[in-house]
């Protein structure tokens, strides 16, 4: 970590610690019992699904405003980290469906949705890699990104417009939360557990974008063979100067 | 008892995804930094 330190993971891995100890102290669930210990991450999987698509949109209006690389970079990592945590909140999700519904999968709304924003925004990656020009890249995954945003609410109001196995927001909905009050701590403490880690991935790919820029300029340089080797590193791909 | 191996199953896959994850970013960022070394 260069700008943050060694302070926000030693930070994350700390709360990450008193989150799991909470997770598995906490009550179970009258009806569930102890399977519904798997919300306490598949919930703040699915909520910084959300806030990496949430910052890729506001990174790529900032960017059409004021065209600043740092932006575009920024709408990259976070559309990247967005993606993780979504394909883990699928995962999770799975995991807690096979013994309670029975099934590690059903063509449910909740479900659906959440993997048509998946493969939305592995489309705007996608996208990412196949534009060579910084610019153009900048321009087109700007526009990708904010047109991308309108699947986000429409995966959350999912459970509320269409009839749905999945159970309905218990937290961020109209009205007092319907969940126990010793759960709802132990669920926001792993919500803040998993943002402090969503905020070290973060950092690590913003790094990880620019030294690959800085692979980029060395290599435009004149008789810059090394920089060559340096570039052929795979899927290092996503910052500004690349291609 | 099989409760808790779904419980199980569910952290070790979200804590060892997030930490291969950050693992994987910083190996490729290191790499990319040990090359433009080499250069200057």
């Amino acid at each position: 970590m260069t700008k943050s330190g060694p302070l926000l993971p030693r930070l994350a891995l700390a709360v990450l610690a008193v989150g799991l100890l909470a997770a598995l102290t906490a009550p179970p669930d009258r009806i569930q019992g102890n399977l519904q210990r798997l919300m306490y991450v598949h919930v703040p999987a699915a909520w910084l699904a959300y806030l990496g698509f949430v910052i890729t949109f506001g990174a790529s209006a900032g960017w059409l405003w004021r065209r600043r690389p740092g932006l575009d970079r920024l709408a990259a990592a976070s559309a990247e980290v967005g993606v993780f945590f979504t394909g883990l909140a699928i995962v999770l999700g799975s995991i807690w469906g096979k013994p309670v519904w029975g099934v590690w999968w059903t063509w449910d709304p909740r479900l659906v949705t959440t993997a048509v924003m998946f493969f939305l925004y592995l489309g705007y990656l996608a996208l990412r890699r196949a534009t060579l020009d910084p610019l153009a890249r900048a321009r087109r995954s700007a526009v990708f990104g904010l047109v991308a945003f309108v699947q986000v609410p429409i995966v959350h109001m999912s459970v509320l417009w269409w009839r749905s196995l999945h159970q309905p927001p218990t937290v961020l909905r109209p009205g007092d939360p319907t969940i126990d009050h010793w759960m709802l701590a132990t669920l926001l403490l792993n919500l803040v557990a998993f943002t402090l880690v969503f905020a070290v991935l973060l950092r690590a790919r913003i790094d990880l974008a620019a030294a690959a820029d800085a692979v980029d300029s060395a290599r435009d340089e004149p008789g810059a063979e090394l920089a060559e080797q340096a570039v052929a590193v795979p899927d290092a791909g996503g910052g500004q100067g690349r291609g | 008892m099989a409760e808790w191996a779904w419980v199980a199953a569910g952290y070790v896959t979200a804590y060892g995804a997030m930490a291969g994850y950050l693992l994987r970013l910083r190996l490729q960022r290191d790499r990319l930094r040990r090359g433009l070394d080499r250069t200057s």
